[in-house]
């Protein structure tokens, strides 16, 4: 039984067009985690429409290859021009662009490249191992445990994105505000549609989220106006000696473990996980003072995280349908095209499709190193391209993908509708990213919230009185308070320094 | 007074305070339908109770910031461009279905290259002409969807 299902996704990955697809996949999420302004969200969400007309395997796994590469590219720009090409790039600006000034700047991709690869098969393995365990545990969870879990994914998502854990609040209530709008799945009772036929089955999934990350993007971009820079240094001998490589592992395997349980977490993704882990490798370095200077140490810190985020945002995407992070939260529009429901039933329904994904990412992240190692210098160059003409190139893209789920002009209003009000929002300094988780745990937290106060006849005493969700609930206290006790979020932002932010 | 319409936490803050008390009053409006559980409104009007005491907080802190004479940081953004971007948008989508994907999407991309002044003429309806066609070619008849 398990060797089959094994065998029928190794059957489906290896086929020459899956191949292909991963390769084109990894590729493409380079350039768009390269290019400043165009994301690895981004990207996920701008090329989901296209998974509609692929096996939901061959699809999933190419937008694991997108994930897998953007994450990766961010560095690139870090290095080169020193504005992280996506937000979990941040912290290797720190350490990647001092040593591009100084002539290095093939090594500090380099070293970036082969630390994004050791932390992505890390996490890689420990999905493998702790998800299939994870899925037997979930299977017990009833409505007050996932009731839980959507509160402690929110509240840790607000107080990692942003200035204040307040606005991220806000921005996640807001997203849950928007998945109420349509039909009750209860008592089909409309709600919040004002007799419009359009909105009774709510706002579409994945349109909302074109808006929010590619639409938000392009609008931002224009709003700034700061996509003008210029790439100087060369690019060459990127590949490291073994030596040197030795040197980091200790750094590079602690990044990866770090970045993988931070990805696991509900809501902390890459930026958070890179940040930890520059920290720590700050501290325990015999020359703290060096790091921000232009050494390896920093930038294999901040690459092996935030790579390992990628199998640990897996973990729980997969297992209980909870996101890790933006971009498997935006890879769940995915699964729900091909009406499958991650989730602790994916795992015995659809277990070739769960090991696809398995091979897959370990695919991809051997892809990355490959390209990575060969093909800096192409990227490298690509970041020259005029954005202003990539720029409107990317909103065609935006207006196609919405409309290609239902062939319906209604959704690109709705890809527009939701692009200004992430727009309108960033000028209050509230963060996109706990919408987007908002939007995808609403209708989670609803259906579970009013299942459980059936259970209880109404008391919310149930919420403390059951043991897992009651160890949820002081977690998310306890998490949600640690950035400000700890005052990790005011060193992160005087690291951060005016740098952009999303 | 100035001072007051100026702050973003306060006027944004009141903004969502009003959003969240006509969300919970719009929700009470809902049927309540033959269920033996919590009916269709409560969740609505839950979320609008926690965005009330969220953004009643962020009011408070924007009349602390006035009191001190601080403000809150905001990159300085060229309105007027994705104002006029947004009213672009707006043309696209009702064009599109009337003169197709083709024409419109050219027009439309020249237009925005121009308002983001990425050139002459002589280069930018070329280039809107490749990345139309190129588009056209990849979504509509690679990945067969029908774009009008």
């Amino acid at each position: 039984m398990l060797v089959e299902q094994i065998l029928s996704a190794v059957g489906v990955i290896f086929e020459p067009y899956s191949l292909l697809l991963l390769a084109a996949g990894v590729a493409l999420g380079i350039l768009f985690g390269a290019i400043p302004g165009l994301t690895a969200t981004m990207g996920v969400a701008l090329l989901i429409p296209l998974t509609f007309v692929l096996e939901p395997a061959a699809g999933i796994v190419m937008l694991v290859g997108i994930y897998c590469g953007g994450i990766y590219g961010g560095s690139i720009s870090a290095v080169l021009v020193s504005i992280p090409g996506t937000p979990s790039g941040m912290m290797t600006t720190l350490d990647g662009y001092p040593m591009g000034q100084r002539g290095e700047a093939g090594k500090a991709i380099g070293y970036a490249t082969i630390s994004s690869f050791i932390g992505g098969i890390i996490s890689a393995i420990i999905l493998i191992f702790a998800a299939p365990y994870l899925a037997k545990i979930a299977l017990q969870f009833g409505p007050v445990e996932y009731f839980a879990i959507a509160v402690f994914g929110l509240s840790i998502i607000s107080s990692v994105s942003g200035d204040s854990f307040v606005k991220g609040m806000i921005s996640g209530v807001i997203g849950m505000m928007v998945t109420v709008v349509g039909m009750d799945y209860v008592t089909s009772t409309p709600r919040f549609t004002f007799g419009t036929v359009a909105l009774l089955a709510g706002f579409t999934f994945i349109p909302t989220m074109i808006g929010l990350f590619g639409m938000r993007e392009f609008l931002l971009q224009v709003g700034t106006e700061n996509y003008k820079y210029q790439v100087e240094q060369k690019v060459d001998k990127v590949i490291p000696s073994l030596s040197e490589i030795r040197k980091l592992m200790s750094i590079t395997i602690r990044g990866g473990l770090l970045g993988t349980f931070v990805g696991a977490l509900p809501g902390a993704g890459g930026p958070i996980a890179s940040f930890i882990s520059y920290d720590s490798a700050r501290k325990s370095s015999k020359h703290p003072e060096k790091f921000g200077t232009g050494i390896p140490e920093g930038i294999a810190a901040s690459e092996s995280a935030n790579n390992g985020v990628t199998g640990g945002a897996l973990i729980p995407m997969l297992t209980l349908g909870v996101p890790g992070d933006g971009v498997t939260a935006v890879m769940l529009g995915a699964f729900m095209v091909h009406n499958l429901r991650p989730g602790p039933m994916l795992f015995q329904n659809n277990a070739d499709l769960v090991f696809a994904i398995y091979i897959g990412l370990i695919l991809a992240n051997v892809l990355m190193l490959i390209f990575g190692l060969m093909g800096a210098k192409l990227f490298a160059r690509i970041l020259n391209l005029p954005m202003e003409i990539l720029l409107p190139f990317i909103s065609v893209l935006t207006i196609v993908g919405s409309y290609a789920i239902r062939n319906n002009p209604v959704d690109i209003a709705i890809m527009i509708g939701f692009g200004l009000l992430g727009y309108l929002m960033s000028e209050l300094k509230l963060p996109a990213i706990p919408m987007v988780l908002g939007i995808v745990l609403g209708p989670m937290a609803e259906a579970n919230l009013r299942g459980a106060l059936l259970i209880s006849k109404g008391s919310w005493l149930i919420f403390l009185t059951e043991p897992i969700s009651l160890i949820l609930l002081i977690l998310t206290v306890v998490l949600g308070a640690w950035p400000f006790l700890s005052g990790a979020l005011r060193k992160k932002k005087e690291l951060e320094g005016s740098t952009v932010t999303e | 007074m100035s001072k007051w319409l100026k702050n973003r936490d306060f006027i944004g803050g009141s903004i969502l305070l009003v959003f969240s008390v006509w969300f919970y009053f719009t929700a009470q409006t809902i049927p309540k339908g033959n269920v033996s559980g919590m009916p269709p409104s409560f969740f609505p009007s839950f979320l609008a109770i926690i965005l009330g005491i969220l953004s009643f907080i962020v009011v408070i802190k924007g009349i602390k910031q006035i009191l001190a004479g601080s403000q809150l940081k905001i990159e300085r953004k060229n309105h007027k461009n994705v104002f006029l971007l947004f009213l672009l948008l707006i043309a696209y989508l009702f064009a599109f279905q009337h003169l197709g994907f083709i024409v419109t999407t050219i027009i439309y991309l020249i237009l925005v290259m121009l308002l983001l002044k990425a050139g002459k003429l002589v280069k930018i309806v070329p280039i809107s002409i490749i990345i139309t066609l190129a588009v056209y070619y990849i979504f509509g008849v690679g990945f067969k969807i029908p774009l009008p």
